[in-house]
């Protein structure tokens, strides 16, 4: 479980999060959408312990990004935006590298991460990930950000850039996550991902949050076929 | 926390060594090139001096000059020269590598006047000259004396020589001196690339966020990636070793077949002892566990990766100025003081030239070792720090 109260942060005299609070629940998937510059990618440093806050709290499993960073680091898987592979070493030695790290028995790890290459198809891990594409990086990127089996994940981004095969691929490594009774916290720009995939959005919006339900709710109060109609509306109605 | 330590070990030697420069820049350059230029400076002296021997043992004299001509006859005879050519010009004779030097002489009532010629453009010239008008005076008063019916000029004086001290001191204290420096180089500078990698190069590729986010702590992190630029720096520093104890036995080796003595292996145990080879093994450790800590701590600070490689090359020649205080007293071949040992880097350059000129005291060894542990210590502390430091693990 992931509880976000009242959380702030600026960059100079800039106040990038004006005090946010919001709450992402295990067998779940909670979506965090926002325009570019709302806040997303700020509350997931600070939910990584990259970043500290300037004010609130954020806990993972109830233990606080403040004054428990290891073992929030401990309970948290995250997937960035950038993959962040290391092009030197292949899949697999990536992989197994954040097992070592997370001292996970190698056994145990391969055991997990073959589990994973057959359920994201990934037969190519044993090559050099310079080597790789944008796609199959991502699925490396994913199964190293779980490999020591969190109960919470947060995707940033996931299947950004992706062909439509790896996205779906990552899809439905999602729902199985989420079948597991993993907490899953997934930030996106693509409203239909966001509709298949989240039981409950929160819309950030210049630092607040904006509107929050489930998708269906969010659609049928702003009168609106799709999420992303819904967005946009909330969006416009704040800018005015 | 050791078996994380181990894990970032093992990942970063992996990942250096899969980069063909690392292979290139931690082994081959110093094991290749510095032996080279040792070995090329052999051959260029060994040539050059060859050279200069011909010129040297070739003598020009004024046609015409006859009692020039007589001591020349003479020097002949003695094989003090080789040969002698007479010329119409000295100046041009020597100009033009027909010789190395000349003379003239001119008599002057009872006394003799000697005019030397030699080329300045060349280091043994003046030596070599001085030394035949020497012994041209020497017989030109034997004569003298002969003549007036007095005793020779060396039954009246005679000179006896004692060597005081060891006949190689300033060969070990240049070694000491010039091995000293290739370390120190070799352990800063020469790992530059890999020192910018290990923390600058993990931010470029975006790899340093998923790592910090990891349940990996800082303290692993850090000392991990400490350990691993040590080893490859120890790589380097061992490579030099080898590769300049190979041109030392070659050198050695090869100057025992000019001079036709036999070479034997104790030749070189005379010059670098055992001990010293493991002193200078120490001082390696030594520079290679402060040198990590400071290209860390470069590296981490820099946004780039070519920035960190801007900022560790500078670094190179900031090392190289403390050191500047005690190059004098090394070419010298004099007594490092105590204050050397306490200084990172001084104390490497101070402790390869104490061993090789067999000055090194227990308390030197001591406190060079402690010096650069505690130095490196606050280095990684630092290091930590910067790792919680979210201003500069985001400076991208």
């Amino acid at each position: 479980m992931i509880e976000i109260t009242n959380l702030k942060r600026n960059f100079g005299k800039t106040e990038v999060l004006k005090g946010i609070s919001l709450k992402a629940e295990p067998g779940k998937v909670t979506g965090l959408l926002g325009p570019n510059g709302a806040g997303k990618t700020t509350t997931i440093k600070i939910l990584s312990t990259i970043l500290k806050p300037h004010g609130g709290d954020i806990t993972v499993n109830r233990h606080s990004v403040i004054k428990e960073p290891a073992l929030v680091r401990k309970n948290l898987g995250v997937v960035f935006e950038e993959s962040g592979i290391y092009q030197r070493l292949t899949g697999e030695e990536n992989i197994l590298y954040f097992a070592d790290l997370a001292d996970v028995p190698p056994d145990v790890a391969k055991e997990r991460m073959y589990k994973f290459f057959e359920l994201l198809g990934v037969d190519y891990a044993k090559k050099l990930a310079g080597t790789y594409s944008k796609g199959m990086m991502q699925k490396i990127n994913l199964i190293r950000a779980i490999i020591h089996n969190p109960p919470v994940v947060v995707l940033d981004e996931p299947t950004n850039g992706l062909d439509v095969p790896s996205t779906r691929a990552v899809e439905t490594f999602i729902r199985e996550m989420k079948d597991e009774g993993k907490t899953i916290l997934l930030s996106t720009h693509l409203m239909a991902q966001v509709e298949k995939l989240c039981d409950y959005i929160y819309i950030i919006h210049k630092g607040r949050i904006v509107e929050e339900g489930p998708p269906q709710s969010i659609k049928e109060k702003y009168d609106t076929a799709t999420v992303e109609d819904a967005f946009l509306k909330v969006v416009s109605s704040d800018v005015a | 926390m050791w078996r994380k330590v181990w894990s970032v070990v093992k990942k970063e030697l992996k990942d250096l060594f899969r980069e063909k420069r690392t292979i290139f820049m931690t082994i081959i350059l110093p094991a290749i090139l510095m032996p080279a230029l040792l070995i090329g400076m052999f051959y260029f002296q060994t040539s050059t001096s060859k050279k200069e021997e011909v010129q040297a043992k070739t003598v020009a004299i004024q046609v015409g000059d006859t009692l020039a001509k007589h001591y020349a006859e003479i020097l002949k005879k003695e094989k003090i020269i080789e040969n002698y050519i007479e010329v119409d010009d000295i100046g041009k004779a020597i100009k033009d590598g027909k010789a190395l030097t000349g003379f003239k002489i001119e008599p002057k009532g009872d006394s003799i006047i000697i005019e030397t010629y030699y080329n300045v453009e060349k280091a043994s010239g003046s030596q070599k000259i001085q030394a035949i008008a020497n012994i041209i005076k020497e017989m030109y008063v034997a004569e003298y004396l002969q003549k007036h019916g007095l005793p020779p000029v060396n039954t009246l004086t005679q000179i006896k020589t004692t060597p005081i001290g060891d006949p190689l001191a300033m060969v070990k204290a240049m070694t000491g001196y010039l091995l000293g420096l290739f370390l120190v180089m070799f352990t800063t500078i020469g790992n530059t690339y890999l020192g910018a990698d290990i923390g600058a190069g993990e931010k470029e590729r975006g790899t340093l966020l998923p790592l910090l986010s990891s349940p990996a702590d800082r303290k692993s992190i850090a000392t991990g990636k400490w350990v691993a630029l040590t080893i490859t720096n120890l790589i380097s520093a061992t490579a030099l070793l080898a590769g300049e104890g190979f041109a030392i036995w070659y050198v050695i080796k090869q100057s025992a077949s000019i001079a036709q003595k036999n070479f034997d292996i104790g030749m070189i145990g005379k010059f670098i002892s055992p001990s010293t080879m493991v002193m200078l093994f120490l001082a390696a450790v030594l520079l290679a566990l402060f040198g990590a800590a400071l290209q860390l701590i470069i590296s981490m600070w820099s946004k780039t990766l070519r920035e960190a490689q801007l900022y560790l090359s500078q670094l190179g020649l900031l090392v190289f100025l403390p050191a500047m205080a005690i190059i004098p007293t090394m070419i010298s071949g004099g007594k490092l003081a105590m204050w050397a040992f306490y200084i990172p880097i001084v104390n490497t350059m101070a402790l390869v030239y104490g061993a090789v000129m067999g000055q090194l005291t227990t308390l030197n060894v001591i406190v060079a070792f402690g010096a650069n542990i505690l130095v490196a210590a606050v280095v990684i502390g630092i290091v930590v720090k910067i790792l919680d430091m979210e201003q500069v693990i985001l400076r991208t």
